[in-house]
């Protein structure tokens, strides 16, 4: 994918939030808040020009591979994909409703990489994705999978935590949305995921913090994992606010899932416009 | 041929591979003599993940996605119950070409208690959309497994033996028949009894049944069938023609027995009677020989005697 030069990426990422409240508005319901949190760290890696895609050959041989493991924020995921031309934007508009996109990714749905909806999975897959490409001597390509801080928990994960940094497969990069917050409060509360940068390093990974809403922070990780021909795979741990870009939502650990009353949408709306 | 089972399937495999540069080797930590040869002769295809089935069966599919044709090996619990999630929806649900190699079916691993009894894995993963599961009985089924497998391109479970098994005396060449799903073992004088078993179980099953031939009886066929799902359409209308069909396995009579009645009265429109043999206990504690627990939680002479003993309608 070519890098579009004078692409605003806030700019971008508002349109993209902004078609992520239409869509769950229209569907009586969706995992709003975990979506926003990752919006940014799409809006970067699709429109940066790194990853390599093409929406007109979904599954060109030559692309890059994205896993998206917290598949509930698929919608974010799905107005990424219609917005560079994977599908028509008029799907949005169908989401739970019958057609192409349900609420977590399925192979079915063009430019989704792997079927996800279950936590913990997503590592252990993008670990032999990885790893074949490392076998056939083809790991100039990358492999990226976004999972949440709350996925963590999941014992799946830190089995292909080892392997991923056993193996040096220095082609995957895992990024972690960490919003801090799971369904009902914040992770450190319920159950304590810190340290969670000093574990990820004692399992062997090359380990970056970046602000999730912070372009350049997010553009030098992702240069840092294009550039890297060897070594260890890289952990992105997004520092995000979960609900961001409406005030009302972020922050708070309630708009994980559920409706929007049409007040609230049309308020929300409205700061997205803004 | 007497051989020993592991060394059957793990010296075709080696073979597969030599041949086929898309085949790689996955195990939890599991071994076997005949794998040896493969660690050292194609040890970049060879990796052993550890003792981490979960990501062992995510690693298989994410290979498999990628153009890869994946063996996953493992003791039968942990390579189908403790990822039956990952089985479902990464290689299932994902349609791809991962091949779960289980060892220690039923009662293999007998004084290590239900932990490591293979007795409910065919049951759980019936109920998997989409995956085949094939059980092997003796050396000539178990190779035949590889080939079918690489060339299906399709999820399967496949279950070896850790035992030396003789060959089954077959009524015609298992080549001829394989892709039926069974092979005939006794041909009866009328059809109505058919008794059919799977793996292991199978030899013992035959001998029962010889014994009882002797004494001049031949109104029951026997099959073994090493495809336990799917069942294929040429299999189901060689049962619906029989009377009583008598179940055998070793281990639930939730899977293969189940499993038949479900096609047959899905699919025919005739259903014959069905008696399902299976292990009557659902969890072993005693520690002692397979061959114990097998007399012990199957009774298998006598429920076999009893079973071909229903009156022919």
């Amino acid at each position: 994918m070519m890098k579009d030069p004078h692409l605003n990426f806030e700019e971008k990422a508002r349109q993209i939030r902004i078609d992520v409240l239409n869509a769950v508005h229209g569907a009586g319901k969706g995992h709003i808040g975990g979506a926003f949190s990752i919006v940014d760290i799409l809006v970067s890696l699709f429109y940066g020009g790194s990853l390599q895609f093409r929406p007109s050959e979904p599954t060109w041989e030559g692309r890059d591979r994205f896993l998206l493991s917290k598949g509930h924020a698929g919608v974010a995921l799905y107005a990424v994909l219609a917005d560079l031309g994977f599908f028509p934007k008029e799907e949005l508009r169908r989401l739970n409703r019958g057609g192409l996109l349900g609420e977590h990714p399925d192979p079915r749905i063009p430019g989704v990489e792997f079927l996800s909806g279950s936590l913990g999975h997503g590592l252990p897959v993008a670990n032999g994705m990885a790893l074949a490409d490392k076998m056939d001597g083809r790991d100039r390509r990358k492999t990226i999978v976004l999972m949440g801080d709350g996925e963590c928990y999941e014992g799946s994960v830190w089995e292909a935590a080892m392997f991923g940094a056993h193996h040096q497969l220095h082609s995957l990069c895992a990024v972690i949305d960490r919003n801090r917050l799971i369904t009902h409060g914040s992770t450190e509360t319920i159950n304590r995921l810190e340290p969670f940068m000093e574990k990820w390093l004692a399992f062997g990974w090359d380990v970056f913090e970046v602000n999730a809403h912070d372009y350049a922070n997010l553009k030098a990780a992702w240069s840092h994992h294009w550039s890297k021909t060897k070594g260890t795979p890289t952990l992105l741990i997004c520092n995000s606010v979960k609900g961001k870009g409406v005030s009302f939502m972020e922050n708070e650990a309630h708009w994980h899932h559920g409706g929007i009353r049409s007040e609230l949408y049309t308020q929300a709306y409205l700061q997205l416009k803004e | 041929m007497i051989m020993d089972m592991r060394d059957a399937f793990f010296e075709e495999l080696l073979f597969a591979a030599r041949r086929d540069s898309r085949v790689v080797f996955l195990t939890a930590d599991h071994g076997a003599t005949a794998l040896q040869k493969f660690e050292s002769e194609l040890p970049e295809r060879y990796i052993n993940v550890g003792i981490s089935e979960q990501n062992m069966i995510g690693v298989a599919a994410g290979l498999a996605s990628s153009g890869k044709i994946v063996f996953a090996y493992g003791i039968a619990p942990f390579v189908s119950l403790r990822v039956l999630e990952q089985l479902t929806l990464d290689v299932a649900a994902m349609d791809l070409p991962v091949n779960i190699v289980s060892v220690g079916a039923g009662f293999t691993y007998s004084t290590d208690g239900p932990s490591h009894h293979g007795l409910i894995d065919v049951a759980a993963l019936l109920a998997i959309p989409n995956l085949s599961i094939l059980n092997s009985s003796d050396p000539c089924n178990t190779k035949f497994f590889i080939d079918l497998s690489i060339r299906a391109r399709k999820p399967h479970y496949i279950r070896i033996d850790k035992e030396k098994l003789e060959d089954l005396n077959r009524c015609v060449p298992f080549e001829k028949t394989a892709s039926l799903g069974y092979s005939l073992l006794t041909s009866g004088g009328c059809k109505d009894f058919l008794v059919v078993s799977t793996g292991y179980i199978t030899h013992r099953v035959y001998q029962i049944l010889d014994a009882i031939a002797s004494s001049g009886r031949d109104n029951f066929s026997h099959i073994d069938m090493h495809q336990i799902n799917p069942i294929t359409k040429s299999t189901i209308d060689f049962l619906s023609q029989f009377g009583t069909i008598i179940t055998v396995e070793e281990g639930s009579a939730r899977g293969l027995g189940c499993n038949i009645f479900h096609y047959l009265s899905s699919i025919h429109p005739r259903v014959p009677k069905i008696i399902c043999l299976g292990t009557q206990h659902g969890y072993v504690f005693r520690a002692t020989s397979r061959a114990e627990l097998l007399e012990e939680n199957l009774d298998l002479e006598n429920r076999l005697r009893d079973s071909l003993d229903w009156k022919v309608k």
